[in-house]
């Protein structure tokens, strides 16, 4: 039979002899089929190692096919090794386990690689891709076929049945009592008291609805696990898996350390034959939902379980083996690429990061925004780094020779997320498209911003030192040369960061008037750079502790479409309570309907108003207590907290009530009156209002609008235009 | 995994701090002078960084003392504008 | 001429290797030791902890680029590079330094029979090159002491030709505060 539709998942299984293929059919019906998938590990040693390695496998339970042959290793180049073809890719993990127990020294590759990879490697078959299948009658493919690659910038939608569930909440803080429960246009709420009909309804559910995808809310740390639970006691069936007579698959808790942060990963439910995903156990969930999810799964080759989840670090890890495996590069097991040696002038010079410039502080006018279009992916692409190209010098040519790993990797991410972006300034604000263009195109930049540090992280398979300080370097390069264009064509550099300058001369205020600037630098550093706009008026902002000390990627500014943009102030803080965040903007949005930075003064004492009317509100107990929230993260086990911090304090209320937090985790409190100054949110049902420390919420009312307000009120006493030659402030 | 040195912000701050007993030992008044110099080398540390000298505490003094030039030439100019004005 | 007594160190000659056993807290006097050493001899120094500040070693020298160039670094920031250094190093006339050796070996992403395993060739290792080359190890001991964290840095001492320590610090009387 022939059938077309989109791949919803792929897995091993016990029973299977290969791999299990689930399938959205075009046709409506759900499909499940078995594909033979023999998969290949290698191993590296010397002449006498590898035969008595070769003897080992052969004395294996397992059935494997043995070879002798030679493969591209990316920093060794060709190597002799024994190819061990395993049958069954279910049995590859264990057999591979008991081999490197058995022979530590031995150099290995393509040994843990997840089996989705692979078949993406093989097959060109990514999560949800439009596909044909050919199967014979016992559903066994015979041949799988991709209809379109992943970087379709308008793939057909895929037909997903999609469950909802949702606690009314959050179970960490306290109990839920009802179930919200929505698919198609039906939406209920159960109560999860009654054990029994909430079963029974749920999997009729299941049963008659059969979604392809389960999205929930706190599914994976409490719900599932509870239902799972029930069930057991109740001795109910409930249908979670598609897949008949399968365990729905539950993965611990954990906590590990990356980057020098404690990362807390809660525990995880995953389903087979259907999909399940926790919208607050996946990453980056707040920056583009479901969508993204999706385009992470296309792209990276992940099943969508697992891409909801892990990081954007393993999904460009994961591009990189599906490129290596398609090139015949052989994937290592462990990297232990060193460091070439360095003098101790050269690690001054190689150690650095993005220039990062200090502003001219103060309020400016008429500022162009110039940024290079993701700048450290398209250095990589363009200038050809990667761990097995040569770097000729510090000047920005591109490293001789074919495409390095890493450009190859990257170049069809890079121009899809520059194609969606394109596509979404042309497209009009209704377009129904927009949502899911830019989704896909954040998901894509997580992507692109990652893999630059993933360069350079020790575990990177195919990481490397001196690659990561390559990139940097011709950054920083690109930088300074786009620095000195702007200067020799008449412009001030008010301020430079990273990837971005800020630019202004006198009577230049459209964008017409810097496409000239832009053409330079383009031609001069060969790396793409556009306008981001043109603010009306900007304001970068000094130091808290002293104002005269300038603080580089901290400013606030309008544009002239209105739009605001803000860095680095309490409004882009994640502690900062959400009511401050609304009084912050709220301001901003006041000044900028100010028509030009002459009419400045006028809206100033309207935003101040705003303010005062923030104090009363606070002290007459109107504002909500929901807004008064802060959120932090508990950056460490309890236990090792000297002096507790507030968040730690919050953290010891839910755990006498009887909760159970990690590091890692996020914690919601309120700042109270007297000891122990906090209030974890949910701790108690019965917060009394009065409690709550309205002089410490002033003081930080006091100042998130000093933060705005003080610069405008100096400058508007100094005057708007910054003279060139003005007399430094005492 | 990238950058094991410090930045060019830490190796200021560090400069700063380890003449914190000749700060001591001045007036008052020639403290806030001191801190002034101290600040003005800060419009500065970019360029500071990206020369990467073994010594950074010779650059940091060189964007003290470019600070200071801008402010002369500056003066200069004010003062022959008020000469001129005057005649 | 040189810090805190580690003139008992002196001389680094080939044909036999030394270890330093000292808390973190020693850096600074370690860094100008090793500004000292490459007063004398081009140095080549695997890097385990992050240990190596190029600009305390570069006050250290005065900044003078004939000594810095006579440094040469490589960092390790897992067990798996750094024995992989240690199998590809072929120093010259250079003394070899191994800062904070045993930092990457003290990660617990590895299985502890791997880091114990790796650590016994990284000795052999370390062997082979104290014979030709002079050659120091410095060690400190891991945030949180183990019973694994202990053997490992057994592993090491027991191996070691000479190792110095600093003198425990005898209780001293405190004269009271005259302000």
């Amino acid at each position: 039979m022939k059938v077309t539709g989109w791949v919803l998942d792929v897995f091993t299984l016990e029973a299977a002899r290969g791999l299990v293929l689930w399938l959205i059919g075009e046709d409506g019906k759900r499909y499940r089929f078995e594909h033979c998938f023999p998969v290949t590990f290698y191993a590296a040693g010397s002449a006498s190692e590898l035969r008595t390695l070769w003897r080992f496998l052969q004395s294996q339970p397992e059935r494997l096919t043995l070879s002798r042959t030679e493969r591209h290793d990316l920093f060794a180049g060709m190597v002799t090794v024994l190819a061990c073809k395993v049958e069954s890719p279910l049995e590859l993990p264990r057999l591979f386990a008991r081999v490197a127990s058995a022979f530590p020294t031995l150099t290995y590759y393509d040994a843990d690689i997840h089996i989705a990879l692979r078949y993406a490697a093989m097959f060109g078959v990514f999560p949800l891709a439009y596909c044909e299948i050919e199967a014979d009658d016992k559903n066994h493919i015979l041949s799988i076929h991709p209809l379109e690659s992943p970087w379709e910038i308008d793939p057909l939608p895929v037909p997903l049945r999609i469950l909802s569930l949702e606690p009314d909440a959050d179970p960490s803080h306290s109990t839920p009592s009802h179930l919200k429960v929505s698919y198609d246009r039906v939406h209920s709420t159960l109560p999860l008291d009654a054990k029994r009909p909430l079963l029974a309804s749920l999997e009729s559910t299941l049963k008659t609805y059969d979604p392809d995808l389960i999205l929930t809310s706190w599914g994976d740390t409490w719900l599932l696990p509870s239902l799972l639970t029930d069930k057991k006691l109740a001795n109910f069936p409930l249908s979670l898996n598609r897949e008949a007579g399968q365990d729905v698959i539950q993965h611990k808790e954990r906590t590990y350390f990356s980057y020098g942060q404690i990362v807390y990963r809660g525990q995880q439910v995953s389903l087979r034959g259907r999909l399940h995903i926790d919208r607050h156990n996946a990453m980056l969930w707040s920056e583009y939902e479901l969508e993204g999810v999706f385009e992470m799964a296309r792209v990276t080759g992940l099943p969508l379980q697992d891409a909801a989840r892990l990081s954007p670090g393993t999904g460009i890890s994961s591009m990189q083996f599906i490129t290596a495996m398609r090139e015949g590069i052989l994937v290592p097991y462990r990297k232990h690429q060193a460091e070439t040696p360095k003098t101790a002038l050269e690690l001054i010079r190689a150690d650095m990061g993005g220039m990062v410039y200090q502003p001219i502080i103060g309020l400016h006018k008429d500022v162009a925004g110039i940024d290079f279009v993701s700048m450290y992916p398209g250095i990589m692409v363009h200038f050809n780094i990667s761990p097995e190209t040569q770097r000729a010098k510090d000047d920005l040519t591109p490293a001789a020779g074919e495409p390095g790993l890493i450009p190859k990797t990257l170049k069809p991410l890079l121009l899809k997320r520059l194609a969606l972006k394109s596509s979404l300034a042309k497209i009009s604000k209704y377009d129904s498209r927009r949502q899911s263009y830019r989704a896909r195109s954040t998901a894509e930049k997580w992507l692109l911003v990652t893999c630059f540090g993933y360069l350079g992280y020790k575990n990177a398979r195919f990481g490397r030192i001196e690659s990561h300080e390559a990139v940097t370097a011709y950054g920083r390069e690109a930088l300074l040369r786009a620095k000195e264009v702007a200067e020799d064509l008449g412009f001030e550099v008010l301020h430079m960061y990273v990837d971005g300058l800020w630019v202004q001369k006198e009577h230049l205020a459209n964008p017409s008037d810097f496409d000239e600037l832009l053409e330079v630098i383009r031609e001069h550093t060969g790396i793409p750079i556009a306008l981001d706009g043109i603010y009306k008026w900007v304001v970068f902002l000094p130091s808290k502790l002293n104002s005269r000390v300038p603080v580089p990627n901290r400013y606030f500014g309008v544009f002239q479409n209105g739009e605001i943009k803000v860095r680095g102030i309490e409004a882009r803080r994640r502690d900062t309570p959400p009511f401050i965040v609304t009084m912050q903007i709220d301001m901003l949005k006041i000044l900028a309907r100010a028509p030009s930075v002459d009419d400045l003064p006028e809206y100033i004492p309207l935003a101040s108003a705003l303010v005062e009317k923030k104090i009363r509100d606070l002290r007459e107990g109107q504002i909500p207590l929901e807004d008064l929230l802060i959120t932090q993260r508990l950056s460490r086990e309890l236990k090792s907290y000297r002096s507790p911090s507030p968040a730690a304090r919050a953290v010891l209320q839910l755990v006498d009530a009887g909760k159970h937090i990690s590091a890692g985790q996020s914690i919601r409190f309120l700042y109270t009156r007297g000891k122990p100054g906090v209030y974890a949110w949910g701790a108690d049902k019965d917060f009394d209002k009065r409690r709550i420390d309205i002089s410490g919420y002033q003081k930080l009312v006091k100042r998130a609008s000093a933060t705005i307000l003080d610069a405008l009120i100096s400058q508007t006493n100094l005057g708007f235009f910054k003279v060139c030659q003005q007399i430094k402030p005492r | 995994m990238g950058r094991t040195l410090q930045t060019i912000t830490d190796i200021f701050l560090q400069e700063q701090e380890s003449f914190t007993r000749f700060r001591r030992a001045l007036r008052r008044k020639d403290q806030l002078a001191l801190d002034d110099l101290f600040i003005s080398a800060r419009q500065h540390l970019a360029a500071a960084g990206y020369a990467a000298h073994a010594l950074p505490f010779e650059t940091l003094l060189l964007c003290m003392l470019l600070e200071e030039h801008k402010e002369v030439m500056q003066l200069r100019e004010q003062v022959n504008q008020l000469i001129v004005s005057r005649e | 001429m040189y810090p805190a007594g580690m003139n008992e160190l002196m001389p680094l000659d080939a044909g036999c290797w030394k270890l330093l056993l000292a808390p973190k807290s020693y850096r600074s006097q370690i860094l100008a030791f090793v500004a000292r050493l490459a007063e004398q001899t081009p140095l080549l120094v695997l890097d385990g902890g992050n240990q190596f500040n190029a600009y305390k070693v570069a006050r250290a020298v005065r900044g003078r680029s004939e000594i810095l160039s006579g440094i040469k670094i490589s960092r390790a920031f897992t067990c798996y590079q750094m024995l992989s250094m240690l199998e590809g190093l072929n120093p010259q006339r250079e003394t070899v330094l191994l800062l904070d050796f045993l930092a990457t070996f003290f990660d617990e992403s590895a299985s502890f029979a791997d880091r114990s395993r790796l650590l016994s060739i990284s000795l052999e290792h370390i062997r082979r090159l104290s014979l030709t080359n002079g050659l120091l190890v410095t060690v400190h001991p891991p945030a949180i002491v183990s019973a694994e964290s202990d053997s490992l840095i057994a592993q090491l001492t027991r191996e070691a030709d000479g190792m110095w320590m600093p003198e425990p610090s005898p209780n001293l009387i405190s004269q009271p505060a005259l302000f």
